[in-house]
């Protein structure tokens, strides 16, 4: 009986994985992550690659998102690199070089179309071109924002509409 | 005339007592395998010293640690939010940067966090302000660094630190609870020492 205690402990131990988390970030409120960003964009994912890029010495993964853009709530899309008439953005990480915590956009597979999603982004390059690192990315579904797995921003009201206007309202228009 | 088996009692008893006086009182250096060099290495050194406290201090440990690996700094810039990142490379080399030029946080609160993850502590990745060692960090330590398999320091060995270890299984990094053999990883070798020291009630 013992042993066979044991025995399942130490299965059930082996079959456990665990997500490791080692960023330090600022947490940010709505509408602090709002007045950051220099653009917000209503997007859907059309594709995604991995592109090598060298800098310095090394060269490193970066995961390079296609967008299709909805609706610009503040600042214009074509502020961003553009491939073949889209917006892109990129995400450092890929194949055997993870940034923890980094985001990760769902792209259309066979007939399962890409995520759409608020984005919250920083036009200058960085290994994560999200206000908040990973905060301003906001998956909607039927028509309601929920927040990027993980993260716990107080969003108040979750429809899409009310959430687009409360972008807006807090931007002035911009 | 005092009889073999009472010398025999006496002699035992004298060595509880004085190994328990020993460790009561004992100081604990505990090695921290990471690598940091230059100004990281400064920082993260300073960092550590900040948790130490109740005859618990902490050296670094380079020799033959390749991960994780501490830098200030990196080539691609960081998100303006950020106070460190973690990059995995291949084979599983956890190197942590930290934002040297970040303005959001400051580095010495964003070391202190990162050397509290470096000793098994508990740390959200969110940081709002300033991130000294608390009582509790210094709390949780002692009985991480002092109690051997009662990783709760409950005073007995049961399935509550099971379930800790089983928190920790898998992590490849130095000071995490569970890591009963101090190798900086929670593994097999970990559940064969506190299969050993278990006791079933």
């Amino acid at each position: 009986m013992k042993t066979l205690a044991r025995a399942a402990v130490s299965l059930s131990l082996l079959s456990l994985t665990f997500a490791a988390q080692a960023t330090t970030l600022v947490p940010l409120t709505l509408s602090q992550q709002i007045k950051k960003a220099d653009l917000v964009l209503y997007v859907r994912v059309l594709g995604v690659v991995q592109e090598n890029r060298t800098l310095g010495k090394e060269t490193l993964p970066w995961q390079v998102y296609t967008l299709e853009v909805l609706e610009s709530l503040v600042g214009d899309a074509t502020a961003l690199p553009q491939k073949e008439g889209k917006p892109t953005l990129s995400v450092l990480g890929g194949v055997d070089f993870t940034l923890e915590g980094a985001p990760t956009l769902k792209a259309p597979v066979n007939k399962d179309p890409g995520g759409e999603y608020i984005l919250m982004l920083y036009k200058g390059s960085f290994d994560s071109p999200f206000v908040g690192f990973n905060q301003g990315v906001y998956p909607t579904l039927s028509g309601k924002v929920q927040n990027y797995p993980g993260n716990r921003t107080e969003l108040g009201e979750t429809d899409l509409k009310v959430f687009k206007n409360k972008v807006i309202v807090l931007r002035g228009g911009q | 005339m005092m009889r073999p088996v009472m010398r025999a009692m006496l002699r035992r008893s004298s060595v509880i007592f004085f190994t328990a006086l020993a460790l009561l009182g004992a100081a604990r250096a505990a090695e921290v395998p990471a690598l940091a060099t230059g100004d990281a290495e400064k920082a993260l050194r300073e960092a550590l010293k900040a948790f130490e406290g109740g005859g618990l201090s902490f050296t670094l440990r380079s020799q033959g640690v390749t991960t994780p690996l501490y830098t200030l700094g990196g080539g691609v810039p960081f998100n303006p939010d950020s106070g460190s990142r973690t990059l995995v490379r291949k084979g599983g080399v956890r190197e942590i940067q930290v934002n040297a030029a970040g303005r959001a946080l400051p580095l010495p609160d964003v070391w202190r966090s990162e050397a509290a993850r470096l000793l098994g502590l508990e740390e959200p990745i969110f940081l709002s302000g300033p991130r000294p060692a608390t009582d509790a960090d210094r709390k949780a330590l002692k009985t991480r660094f002092f109690t051997g398999a009662d990783l709760n320091g409950d005073g007995k060995i049961d399935l509550s630190d099971l379930g800790i270890l089983a928190g920790s299984y898998g992590k490849v990094a130095p000071g995490q609870r569970g890591d009963l053999n101090a190798d900086g990883k929670v593994d097999a070798a970990d559940i064969k020492l506190f299969q050993e020291l278990y006791k079933f009630e």
